[in-house]
């Protein structure tokens, strides 16, 4: 039984040695697991001849995270069931498999339940639930509805000791300090230490923790009622200042309208709109896209949700009013409503992460030592302009190529480096090291949205003091005991 | 210049979903959208209109009362005017019927010089609308445009691609032209336009407004056919194993492609 679900690694499963950070790992066995019993099996073997294991969900994690550095590939794609969609008095719950699919979440929800939806909408639809809550991954539609552990109500993982837990939202949360475990263990979690609130629940703890404290194997997930209309509107502009400028008024002003609200406010720089015009060759639903104007430097994303349009419609006159004072031409502005149309937008905006990738793996040809180099920094005490002028003076005086998009609330903008050979990419290290040591000194936040994983350990450890690392490896340390999960994610 | 464009609203989902029973597609899903072939259509009229001076473009649709959004959508890329065709007589209307009320709507609003329809729509998919339209109007059409190359006086210049033919033709006006999915990319529609789409008018007509008291020869019972069933052919896969050494098996798919008339 135990040898039927453990292959050992061979070439067939080469492509499990890599995820979207193109970093390029090392295995000695793999395995699907179809059932979360078959996990136990597999985690206990693992516990009894010491073998280290990595947890794969989509492996669209651009960290490295679900790379293997050596030993077990836990692959959770086959633990892919909805398992019930439910009501309780405290709202309306999908409860799901980890190795779900986000699109098939989103299948599932659009058949049985079409009048909710999970807000946290990582661009990137073929993540998993796990991998999504494994590092908290967050949607363009964050700026609203908020942080994605909102949305779990429950987990059930497995720990290091084989055991499955189940964490409820509101049944274990941090006072003083202190954690009590239902294995009557106790957790300390320093929070002011580690900048966490003071009542933190326990399930915010697992949640984001790269799979370092426990495989997830199923998740209770929240849902709220879907908005009846929403709206996707892609202003464009020709100047910088312009951008900057509109951003700034735009952020404020509070446009909400009854119940209609800004949902996603997001920007994607001239050299982003570049990459995704080579990318629209290859990719069907973007060819159906007209093409943007090379005047353009810039483009902001911003979607509306409501229930009535005519609510929609207010705010979308308001904002059209602040653009046309930034705006050379105000006919250029793409405006879709309806959840089928603003599915071309929102396409157009996930060819942003999307291009960054392709034009990787075209550097990659030529030097296989390079990997992904991006940030994702948030810096709320800088303006908007501040963030994109420095970043884009530095990387001009290194003589880097960079690619700007992201989130405008909370300056939380994705750098992409590109170097075109190995020496740029070792200055772009170092330029990102800059970067990340300069955002720690303003209070910025310096991993924000696609984790840490393997890629961006030494940058992390670098922003966290001795006490930080030591309360972790201490949580670390009474979930897995052993070390065996996810060797080499954040902490050595 | 007077243009008429037609415009379907469809069934949004291209999700579609098998009842294994029957053997027939369902699209449970409520939502609807423009059908994406039409774009391209009102994307060819807007094009004629940036290059030509005094052209008016029409948008005509035959449907339900919904079926204002693809008039309103129409109006946010661009579109002058709408003309709704709508009566609870239509509904069942098969290829003829449709495209016979189409026709009497577009004759009796205006002298159209042209007729732009799309290649077919995703839920009908006979690709027969545009063709019928012209046979009732009494006009010629041209299938598979894929381009508008130059428009005169009493002519219009185009090219067709007939399998993997191009073809330039110059039609007399007024004609119908049932343009290709690839003639052009469909700009997306203004936030401006769109805002300002709500106040324009829409023109309704009903089956009183056709001037034909005939009703047998609209709706189900002007429906000379009818959809049995729908659904998935069955796929066929050849497969041809070429073996031997790289020389061998590249003159081998040379010849192939040659045989396809590929190259
Ligand atoms: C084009 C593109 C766009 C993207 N857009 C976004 C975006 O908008 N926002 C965003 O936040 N991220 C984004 N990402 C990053 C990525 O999609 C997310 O990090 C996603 O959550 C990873 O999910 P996954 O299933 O692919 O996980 P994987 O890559 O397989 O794993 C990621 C990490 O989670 C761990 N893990 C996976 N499953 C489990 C589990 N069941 N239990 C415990 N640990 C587990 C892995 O060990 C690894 O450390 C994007 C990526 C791409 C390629």
């Amino acid at each position: 039984m135990v040898s039927e679900l453990i292959k050992p690694f061979d070439t067939r499963y080469e492509e499990y040695l890599r995820d979207e950070s193109k970093m390029d790992g090392k295995a000695s066995g793999i395995s699907f697991p179809r059932t979360k019993e078959e996990v136990v099996t597999i985690v206990n073997q693992m516990i009894n001849t010491s073998t280290s294991i990595t947890v794969q969900g989509g492996k669209t994690g651009i960290c490295g995270g679900a790379v293997p550095s050596e030993g077990h590939i836990l692959n959770l794609s086959y633990l892919n069931k909805v398992i019930d969609s439910f009501e309780t008095e405290n709202g309306r719950f999908v409860k799901v498999e980890a190795g779900l699919m986000l699109s098939e979440l989103h299948k599932y929800l659009n058949k049985v339940d079409k009048t909710y939806f999970w807000p946290p909408d990582p661009t990137e639809d073929s993540a998993t639930i796990g991998g999504i809550l494994a590092t908290n991954a967050q949607g363009i539609c964050r700026y609203f509805y908020g942080d994605t552990k909102q949305y779990v109500e429950e987990i059930k993982l497995i720990d290091g000791y084989g055991k499955e837990r189940i964490i409820r939202r509101g049944e274990r949360i941090v006072n003083e300090h202190k954690c009590l475990l239902e294995s009557g263990g106790t957790l300390v979690v320093d929070t002011a230490l580690l900048k966490l609130p003071q009542d933190i629940d326990l399930i915010d703890i697992y949640l984001g923790s790269e799979g370092m404290y426990g495989i997830i194997v199923e998740a209770t997930l929240k849902l709220i009622a879907r908005p009846k209309e929403v709206w996707g509107i892609s202003f464009f502009f020709e100047e910088q200042e312009n951008i900057f400028g509109f951003v700034e008024a735009f952020m404020h002003t509070s446009y909400n309208e009854d119940e209609a609200v800004v949902a996603a406010v997001e920007y994607l720089d001239k050299s982003t709109l570049k990459h995704i015009h080579v990318l629209k060759k290859d990719v069907t639903k973007l060819r159906e896209l007209p093409d943007v104007d090379e005047k353009f430097v810039g483009m902001v994303y911003i979607e509306l949700h409501g229930n009535q349009e005519e609510h929609i419609e207010i705010i979308a006159e308001k904002i059209m009013e602040l653009a046309s004072h930034f705006q050379e031409d105000d006919t250029s502005t793409w405006a879709l409503s309806g959840f089928e149309e603003i599915e071309k937008l929102r396409a157009f905006r996930h060819a942003a992460p999307e291009s960054m990738n392709r034009a990787l793996d075209q550097v990659k040809l030529l030097d296989s030592r390079i990997i992904k180099l991006a940030t994702d920094i948030a810096m709320e005490n800088m303006t908007f302009k501040e963030l994109v002028t420095k970043y884009q003076q530095t990387a001009l005086e290194k003589g880097i190529n960079i690619a700007i998009h992201g989130h405008v609330a909370g300056n939380q903008l994705h750098v992409d480096l590109l170097p075109e050979n190995y020496e740029e990419y070792i200055t772009g290290k170092k330029l990102v090291k800059d970067w990340v040591i300069c955002a720690v000194k303003r209070g910025g936040q310096a991993f924000s949205e696609y984790g840490v994983g393997k890629i961006k350990k030494a940058l992390y450890q670098l922003s966290l003091s001795e006490e930080e690392l030591g309360n972790m490896r201490h949580i670390k340390k009474v979930f897995d005991t052993n070390g065996i999960l996810n060797p080499g994610n954040m902490l050595d | 210049m007077k243009i008429a464009i037609c415009i379907k609203q469809v069934p949004g989902s291209n999700e579609l979903t098998m009842d294994q029973e029957k053997g027939i597609l369902q699209r449970e899903d409520g939502r609807v959208k423009m059908n994406p072939y039409d774009l391209v259509a009102i994307e060819t009229a807007l094009q004629i209109k940036e290059k030509y001076k005094e052209v008016v473009i029409t948008s005509f649709s035959m449907g339900p009362k919904r079926a204002r959004e693809v008039i309103l959508s129409s109006y946010a890329m661009g579109v002058d005017q709408g003309v709704l065709i709508t009566d609870p007589k239509f509904i069942g209307s098969d290829v003829y019927a449709t495209a016979l009320t189409l026709s009497k709507g577009i004759s009796l609003n205006e002298e159209f010089d042209i007729v732009i329809c799309g290649r077919q729509t995703t839920d009908g998919d006979t690709g027969q609308v545009g063709p019928a339209i012209a046979e009732h109007l009494g006009i010629p059409h041209i299938y598979g445009v894929i381009a508008i190359d130059k428009i005169e006086e009493k002519h219009i210049f185009l090219s067709q691609q007939i399998e993997n033919k191009k073809i330039s033709l110059r039609v007399k006006m007024p004609c119908v032209l049932v343009i290709s999915k690839e003639a052009y990319i469909p700009r997306l529609p203004s936030l401006k336009l769109k805002l300002e789409a709500k106040k324009k008018k829409i023109k309704i007509m009903s089956f009183e407004d056709l001037n034909d008291s005939d009703i047998r020869k609209f709706g189900l019972e002007g429906s000379p056919t009818q959809v049995e069933k729908i659904y998935f052919p069955n796929k066929s896969k050849k497969e041809t194993l070429l073996s031997g050494n790289a020389n061998v098996i590249v003159d081998a798919i040379i010849e192939r492609l040659k045989g396809e008339k590929l190259i």
